[in-house]
């Protein structure tokens, strides 16, 4: 009986990784307005079971939403004098007439990533030694996947990610929690937090990697370590 | 019971070197958890040997960055704990297999004053425990290696001060007495390592020296020679390839305690049996002069090369300069730093100059000083500004010094300027190596202790004078290996270097 | 008490990782460091912010990751440290001129270089993570991932450093070093959750106290600011933020009699939770003594002491979302021209400045 949960793994085929499902349209069959469809969406992703007995409760539902708003960053009224004209080109200054700061995204629709979106996203990692993907290795798994996400291009959202790593060897944890995280960051937009985290029991030093894994200017000195880069590179050359 | 921990491991150096795999193997015990590629097993640790857990890399080490001692370190270090003698000794064929001890004149001072008792009592006491303990045929100080070495040293420096050579590079030459220091450079400043002065260790030394005697004894048996010494980074030292056949294992104070408790001895028990006035002459090699290599010399207690340099350089001078030539000890920046500089008196001229520099902070600032990149090379060229040391006080000119005798006290230390550069990794040397026995204390009060420690030190031994002994023709050299910045690393040392 | 934002400016892409504010008679400067290795100053006034230089983004070969303002130089010298992942400190020089010359729109259309390099400082084995100079100037400290904090000694021009101290104790990177306002004690930060305060005794450097408690990776301290007549001798107080989402204030108590040298201190409180995660960086001002940090969720948090050395605080204002869905890197108090602000850098690449409204 081995010490680790995955250190044998059994490779799973390619066709065999779990991947999106047709939407059970049933769900939402007798829902009216596409606004309370649109909410019920939000809420299965926050609270996984059809069957919820919130989902049937709308008030609650509105409720619950209505938690989740942070407020907009306040436009006052600017209390310096208005800028010199001379201030350059090459920045752009704004004044506090500007309610929303990051803009890139407030025209596409409210669109919640999901756990299969995150698993598509991961699963195609190719492990740093073997010529095997991290979901056919199951170090990635669909149920050690979290997403927390209202769409909402302005609220923060969150993502833990559990792995298995297959074999103790720390570094190479750390290798692929460093894909992982490369791999999310760029496919992501910013607003999501991202955890990357060793699943319980699975590794004997499993609070070292995680603090590793989750220390962004670690990450970010890493992202501009040559040699690390071009191992990181060729884990993602087998993503989609 | 911890007696190796990863912050014992450090020993002033900068833990700086990233994680690489051992590059050889010795066939000596290994544990079990190195595999056969020859790398370190991590977590497969089953509890069995209670000695090595301590010393077990941590994957905290691993992670945490890339500058712990390397595994190929680790290795060596752990072939070298008194786990390891203790097996060797219960393993070895006692008919074919002999043992020889020698111990640092450091360490004799710490376990004296650990066992409360002299110097004398403690030698005798040492000799008698191996002997009865283990039927160990050669008990010896090192004082016969120093002496080689220093006199090698020496003489290298002489011939480099003449040589076309000096010329073109007159950056101090460097003292490879100190293998934390060594290994340092080899990895991380190769640049440098053309600075070392090729000579070995006073351990060494005595090592190849108990071979050699033991052999023309007993020319079909073996010898193991065991070294007590100030520090683990003897032990690395002890285990390099260019160090075969000298010195099989080196354990410190510490370990020799830890040792005594294992195998239930007490020590006192030997200490009580100290009349034996005979022993040490009896533990004597053929051959040796049975006092002198208890002995020390004049100069730091790491090993004066600095100091007896210049008094070297003194003696050597025609009669009538070397009567108007004095030796004047300069204190550096801080009182890890020293200059010894023979001036001529009656000129002002500086005629040689040797330095002592140690701690950490020191050798970081000589080793960017004497990086290739900086303009005190001839013909050197400066592409950036890099950190030039700084000047504290007011510099006057040694050659402009025309109040001769008053001015000598207003010199200030140039260490970089200086022939040699005895280096050494602890701030003070090696009587604040961490093999020790000194108490735990606050390293403010360590500071001064190891300040009453160097008088102590002068004040146990009997002195000698290094250079009034006998010559050694045969040359005891290193090879130094300047690390190659790696190329080609494998997965799992670069998934170590973030 | 509200927040409201004054300028948000967009400098690049790339994160903005730390700011340093330094007022000098013609220019309120603020250098800003980035991943994108070109350290930006900034002269803010009230009637506009300029972009007075970009320096040369060769100098280092990877990201800037902390710029600060050497204290106490000469009246018309700015001199600046920047420390960055490439293991190398730089230091770079300027004379301001007290002319309209200097503001004119030809000295920004160059390559605005306009600071001299007058340093690189190399002994870090690993990415230098912050840099900061001692109250009188005189002192460089800079920390690394390589878990060691140097010391650095310099001459009145800056151009000359030469290592003072290397202090290795703590077992792992050091994230976060700064000193004390007006005395030379260094607090120093770290990923092994600790924070180390360091005093000069004989000729080195010593730890003298070890500050236990946070749960995480400690991203940032500050000391009290000293309004000279308001601390006492040896009321000494530091902030320090974490990975754990709070923000610990800690005290000296007294020398520690059993063990020469050493010093007590205590936890003093954690202030009133309010980040939900990782804490970044902290700002204790000087002039008003209340407390900025901000860190992973974006928010601005603002706290006011109930009364002066009571440790009792209370969440007076706080901004959600500062730098939009951004995390923020760096918040500072910065005394503009009698007006105590806020400035943030976040991953978004801005600096922002924040109004604080009573």
């Amino acid at each position: 009986m081995s010490d680790y949960l995955n250190e044998n793994p059994d490779v799973i085929d390619v066709d065999e990784l779990p991947s999106r499902k047709e939407d059970s349209n049933e769900l939402f069959e007798n829902f009216g307005s596409k606004e309370a469809i649109e909410r019920k969406k939000l809420l299965l992703k926050i609270d996984h079971s059809p069957k919820s007995q919130v989902l049937h409760d709308i008030e609650l539902l509105d409720k619950l939403l209505l938690l989740n708003n942070t407020p907009d960053l306040i436009s006052d009224t600017e209390s310096l004098p208005s800028e010199n004209d001379s201030d350059t080109n090459e920045f752009q200054i704004r004044g506090s007439e500007d309610s929303n700061i990051t803009d890139e995204y407030a025209d596409e629709p409210a669109d919640p990533v999901d756990v299969q979106e995150i698993y598509d996203l991961t699963a195609h990692i190719c492990d740093p030694e073997h010529p095997l993907t991290l979901g056919q290795l199951s170090i990635v798994n669909m149920p050690d996947i979290e997403v927390h996400d209202d769409g909402n291009p302005n609220h923060l959202a969150q993502i833990v990610i559990r792995i298995t790593p297959t074999i103790t060897h720390c570094s190479l944890a750390t290798l692929i929690g460093l894909g992982i995280r490369v791999r999310l960051e760029r496919a992501l937009p910013p607003r999501f937090r991202i955890t990357i985290l060793v699943k319980k029991g699975t590794h004997n030093s499993e609070q070292q990697v995680n603090k590793q894994l989750n220390d962004k200017e670690r990450v970010a000195a890493a992202c501009e370590n040559e040699q690390l880069l071009g191992v990181v590179s060729k884990m993602l050359q087998t993503c989609k | 019971m911890s007696l190796l921990s990863e912050e014992d491991l450090n020993d002033f150096i900068s833990p700086a070197l990233a994680c690489t795999k051992p590059t050889e193997i010795k066939k000596t015990k290994i544990k079990n958890n190195v595999n056969e590629k020859g790398e370190y097993e991590v977590g497969v640790d089953d509890g069995e040997d209670e000695t090595l857990e301590k010393v077990t890399i941590t994957l905290s080490d691993c992670l945490a960055c890339s500058g712990c001692i390397t595994s190929s370190e680790e290795i060596m270090l752990q072939q070298q704990s008194h786990g390891v003698f203790l097996e060797a000794m219960s393993k070895c064929d006692t008919n074919v297999t002999k043992l020889a001890v020698s111990i640092s004149p450091q360490c004799r001072l710490s376990m004296a004053t650990y066992y409360g008792v002299s110097i004398e009592t403690f030698d005798k006491a040492f000799a008698k425990f191996f002997k009865e303990r283990f039927n160990a045929v050669y008990i010896v100080g090192t004082q016969l290696g120093r002496n080689i070495s220093i006199q090698q040293a020496i003489g290298k420096l002489n011939d480099w001060k003449q040589s076309e050579e000096h010329k073109h590079d007159s950056r101090p030459r460097l003292s490879a007495a100190d293998p934390g220091f060594v290994i340092y450079t080899e990895k991380t400043k190769p640049d440098l390592v053309p600075l070392l002065l090729n000579v070995k260790s006073p351990q060494q030394i005595t090592g190849a020296l108990l071979h050699e005697t033991f052999n023309r004894s007993y020319p079909d048996k073996s010898l193991y020679v065991l070294g007590v010494m100030a520090c683990f980074d003897k032990k690395l030292e002890a285990s390099r390839p260019d160090s075969e056949g000298e010195v099989n294992c080196v354990i410190t104070p510490k370990e020799f305690v830890a040792m005594l408790s294992e195998l239930g001895e007490d020590f006192t028990r030997y200490l009580d049996m100290s009349n034996d006035e005979q022993i040490l002459v009896q533990m004597c090699p053929d051959g040796w002069d049975s006092k002198l290599h208890w002995c020390i010399n004049n100069g730091s207690s790491s090993g004066g090369f600095a100091y007896q340099y210049i008094v070297s350089s003194q003696r050597s001078l025609p009669i009538d300069v070397q009567r108007q030539s004095k030796i004047v000890t300069i204190a550096g920046k801080n009182n890890n730093i020293c200059e010894y500089r023979l001036i001529n008196i009656e000129t002002g001229d500086t005629i040689s100059s040797a330095s002592e520099l140690s701690g950490f902070r020191n050798i970081q600032n000589m080793v960017r000083h004497l990086s290739l990149n900086d303009t005190n090379i001839h013909g050197g060229k400066f592409p950036k500004r890099r950190v030039q040391s700084l000047r504290k006080r007011q510099v006057t000119q040694v050659s402009s010094i025309t109040n001769k005798m008053k001015s000598l006290n207003n010199l200030v230390a140039q260490p970089y300027k200086s022939d040699f550069i005895e280096v050494n990794a602890a701030p003070g040397g090696c009587l604040n190596g961490s093999g020790l026995l000194n108490e735990e204390q606050s390293t403010v009060r360590k500071r001064q202790f190891i300040q009453q420690l160097e008088t102590m030190f002068h004040e146990s031994f009997p002195i000698i004078d290094p250079l009034d002994t006998l010559r050694c023709d045969k040359l005891y050299e290193y090879q130094f290996h300047a690390a190659e910045p790696q190329k080609q690393k494998d997965i799992v040392t670069v998934g170590n270097t973030w | 008490m509200s927040i409201t934002l004054a300028k948000g400016i967009k400098l690049q892409n790339d994160k903005t990782w730390s700011l340093d504010y330094k007022c000098t008679p013609f220019s309120n400067l603020l250098a800003v460091a980035s991943t994108d290795r070109k350290i930006k100053i900034l002269n803010i006034k009230p009637n506009g912010t300029k972009l007075e230089d970009v320096l040369d983004g060769t100098v280092h070969r990877k990201a800037v990751r902390s710029v600060a303002w050497r204290p106490n130089t000469d009246i018309n010298t700015a001199t600046l440290a920047a420390g960055s992942f490439d293991s190398t400190v730089s230091i770079w020089t300027k004379e301001i001129v007290g002319n309209d010359q200097e503001m004119d729109d030809e000295s920004m259309d160059e390559e605005g270089i306009e600071m001299d390099l007058l340093a690189i400082i190399e002994g870090h084995e690993n990415e230098v993570k912050c840099v900061a100079w001692s109250f009188d100037g005189n002192l460089l400290a800079t920390c690394s991932r390589d878990k060691s904090v140097w010391i650095w000694e310099t001459d009145e021009m800056g151009e000359e450093y030469e290592c003072v101290s290397v202090l290795q104790e703590h077992s792992q990177d050091v994230k976060h070093v700064v000193w004390h306002p007006s005395r030379s004690l260094l607090a120093s930060s770290s990923y092994d959750d600790t924070i180390r305060l360091w005093k000069e005794y004989d000729d080195d450097w010593e730890c003298v106290a070890v500050l236990t408690g946070h749960e995480g990776t400690v991203w940032s301290s500050d000391f009290e600011g000293s309004n000279t007549d308001q601390l006492q001798e040896d009321e000494i107080r530091l902030v320090s933020v974490s990975d754990d989402s709070t923000a610990r204030v800690w005290k000296y108590v007294e020398e520690d009699e059993e063990n020469d040298g050493q010093q007590v201190w205590i936890c003093q409180s954690i202030l009133p939770k309010v980040h939900a995660n990782q804490v970044y960086s902290v700002s204790w001002s000087p002039i008003s003594g209340r407390i900025a940090t901000s860190g992973s969720d974006g928010t601005l948090v603002i706290y006011q002491e109930s009364e002066r050395g009571s440790g009792t605080f209370e969440v007076v204002a706080q901004k959600e979302l500062c730098h939009g869905v951004y995390e923020v890197n760096i918040v500072k108090w910065i005394d503009v021209e009698g007006k105590e602000m806020i400035a943030t850098g976040g991953d978004d690449g801005y600096v922002n400045l924040w109004n604080i409204n009573e």
